[in-house]
């Protein structure tokens, strides 16, 4: 029997890099407290304009975390810029995009 | 209530004006002839009028014609007093007259007559003045709408250079437009845009016209690309209009070549795309739901790219065009409207709409109709104004104390942003400029060893790290530089810190795993600029960033 899980939401700001480290920590953590019941992650990233590679690096430590919690991660509404990065880093590997 | 009795004998008046007083009527005048009837109702206004069908200067009909005539749209109850109660005279006093009492009268007959006329004449009264308020009413509306239609018309007036891109027809079916249609051209030469309708049409509907074109004439001013300007609207209607109410509308990008399109297509008719020789090469059917309704996390804003070929024609309509009915009530449909453009795909945008008009028939246009379209050509035969971009160069030098503080990479990315030509590229400039400033602060200046962020918990210690070092440093200076070299459509961009240097031989070692958390920013350093040296011993980092791919 399964049970329907539920869906997170990380809506990210305007500028995503190393100065959303510690948010973005706690956001996921919270999260991770209630594992059982959630099945996906999803990032939202449609006010982001700005990234850096620090903010790829949050990513992928996101992305083994939920692993481990079984936890699937996705990636929804990035917009130009931040999707072509994204695409750069290869993160299609790593996330489901939306 | 003012009663007017006219009679020639002197005793009948006496009479009435006494059997009145009796009743309780004070405002009571009497006339003895049809003359003096006539300049009391000026003078007296009247009432109710009991007057004699037999007067010494003519006849009473006339008399009750003209008073009748003269009191216009207000109800002026006669009555006629008449000494003969024969078939012929009745008739005769009801055609101008509204009741009719014979000589000699009964007391409380008449009494009560009056009384049910009088009853008449308040409800005309209170008519007269609702309908005298509504007038007053409608008087205000007309001109409020004449200045809201005034600022509407300056506001999304399209200059005529703008107007000679495309060709377009928009007939509102009521002063004020729920639809929208707006044109706009970069200042990188590409041509924007949007056709839309709001829901509903007439003044609550065009209200959300100000702030779309306000927000996309500045979006496409700079040339933003169309999915943060669909994100864009959708945010500002978001917060501007009620749930029931939303704006389905295309959004559409063509590059000065003018045959790249980009297109979004929220709840719109199709877009269609027409050879010259009437073929259609593409309908582009909305992918998404109209801009208002979804939550910005919830909001879709991928788009559509085609290439067209030159002299292929894109037709944008809203859905009044293929919902207008003809006077058997069948409506145009897209099937047919397309059958019209395969048949004559040069049609003038305005014999489409005399086309629309014979389909329609007589009767009124019950929804707004845009039409628009545009033959694929580069834009520069149709004169855009592309303004030329002169070089330039930006320095900044950021010491210890600044670097604290400030984050000198988001500033200078705002600052560049303003420039014409860089519009688009602040994502990417943000990118560059902020791994080289990472590097220059964590390596050159604090001293730290990205090594450290290859377990999980060392990337946030990094991070500590990073943190605590950035409080002790007490000197050091990194300075930031842009140059644009407009000629070759590229930036020179360089750091300098004043750092221990850096092992760049070493930087790109062992990297390149998608898992890793760490030893992306090179990678992304490469893939976006085309040169990457350095100097000083690493302490100086320059990098070519091209402007187009």
């Amino acid at each position: 029997m399964s049970v329907t899980k539920e869906v997170k939401t990380i809506s990210l700001p305007e500028r995503f890099d190393f100065s959303y480290n510690r948010t973005f920590s706690q956001q996921y953590q919270s999260i991770f407290e209630e594992a059982e019941a959630v099945g996906k992650i999803v990032l939202d990233f449609s006010r982001v304009r700005y990234l850096d590679s620090s903010a790829l690096g949050m990513m992928v430590l996101l992305q083994k975390r939920a692993k481990e919690l079984h936890i699937v991660v996705a990636v929804k509404s990035a917009q130009s810029t931040a999707a072509e990065i994204l695409k750069m880093a290869n993160f299609q590997k790593l996330y489901e995009f939306e | 209530m003012r009663i007017l009795v006219v009679d020639e004998e002197s005793l009948n008046r006496f009479l009435l004006l006494y059997m009145l007083k009796q009743e309780g009527y004070t405002e009571v005048r009497e006339a003895q002839n049809g003359k003096d009837a006539l300049l009391l109702q000026e003078e007296f206004n009247p009432d109710i009028i009991l007057i004699d069908v037999v007067l010494p200067d003519g006849n009473g009909y006339d008399i009750v014609k003209t008073m009748k005539s003269r009191a216009g749209s207000m109800h002026l109850p006669v009555i006629f007093l008449s000494a003969m109660d024969d078939h012929d005279t009745l008739v005769k006093c009801f055609e101008s007259a509204d009741d009719v009492v014979c000589k000699p009268f009964d007391q409380t007959i008449l009494a009560a007559k009056i009384r049910a006329h009088a009853r008449s004449r308040q409800l005309s009264r209170d008519f007269e003045a609702q309908h005298q308020e509504l007038l007053i009413h409608q008087q205000k509306i007309e001109r409020e709408h004449t200045i809201v239609e005034h600022i509407f018309n300056n506001a999304l007036k399209m200059s005529p250079r703008r107007q000679q891109l495309m060709q377009y027809h928009i007939a509102p079916a009521s002063n004020f437009n729920g639809d929208l249609f707006l044109v706009n051209t970069s200042q990188l030469g590409s041509l924007y845009f949007l056709i839309g309708d709001f829901t509903g049409h007439g003044l609550a509907s065009a209200i959300g016209a100000l702030p779309v074109a306000k927000a996309f004439i500045a979006t496409s001013k700079k040339g933003l690309p169309i999915d943060e300007i669909a994100t864009t609207l959708n945010s500002t209607l978001l917060d501007l209009l009620p749930s029931d109410m939303f704006f389905a509308a295309i959004l559409v990008e063509i590059d000065p070549s003018g045959q790249k399109l980009t297109i979004w297509n929220g709840g719109s008719p199709d877009l269609l795309l027409l050879s010259s020789d009437g073929e259609i090469r593409r309908h582009f059917t909305a992918q998404h739901m109209a801009l208002g309704i979804l939550e910005q996390e919830e909001f879709e804003s991928s788009v559509i790219r085609y290439t067209a070929n030159v002299g292929d024609r894109l037709f944008a309509f809203t859905d009044g065009v293929i919902e207008v009915k003809n006077t058997q009530g069948k409506m145009l449909g897209m099937r047919c409207l397309e059958n019209w453009l395969m048949a004559e795909p040069d049609i003038d945008i305005n014999k489409l709409v005399t086309k629309l008009g014979i389909f329609k028939g007589p009767g009124k246009q019950t929804d707004d109709i845009t039409v628009a379209s545009f033959t694929c050509q580069p834009l520069a035969n149709q004169q855009v104004d592309i303004t030329p971009s002169l070089p330039w160069k930006i320095s900044t030098v950021v010491e210890a104390n600044d670097i604290r503080q400030t984050n000198p990479v988001i500033l200078l990315v705002e600052a560049l942003s303003t420039q014409p030509a860089l519009h688009r590229h602040g994502g990417y400039i943000f990118t560059i400029l902020s791994e080289l400033y990472s590097n220059s602060l964590e390596h050159g200046l604090l001293g730290l060893d990205s090594s450290i962020k290859s377990t999980d918990e060392g990337f946030l210690q990094y991070y500590e790290l990073r943190k605590q070092r950035l409080n002790e440093l007490i000197q050091g200076q990194i300075e930031l530089e842009v140059e644009f070299i407009a000629q070759q459509g590229l930036l020179n961009i360089a750091i300098t810190d004043s750092g221990s240097g850096y092992d760049y031989n070493k930087a790109g070692e062992g990297k390149g795993n998608v898992s890793d958390s760490y030893g992306r920013g090179l990678e992304l350093l490469q893939r976006l600029s085309t040169q990457i040296e350095y100097f000083a011993g690493g302490r100086r980092v320059k990098v070519i960033y091209h402007l187009h791919d």
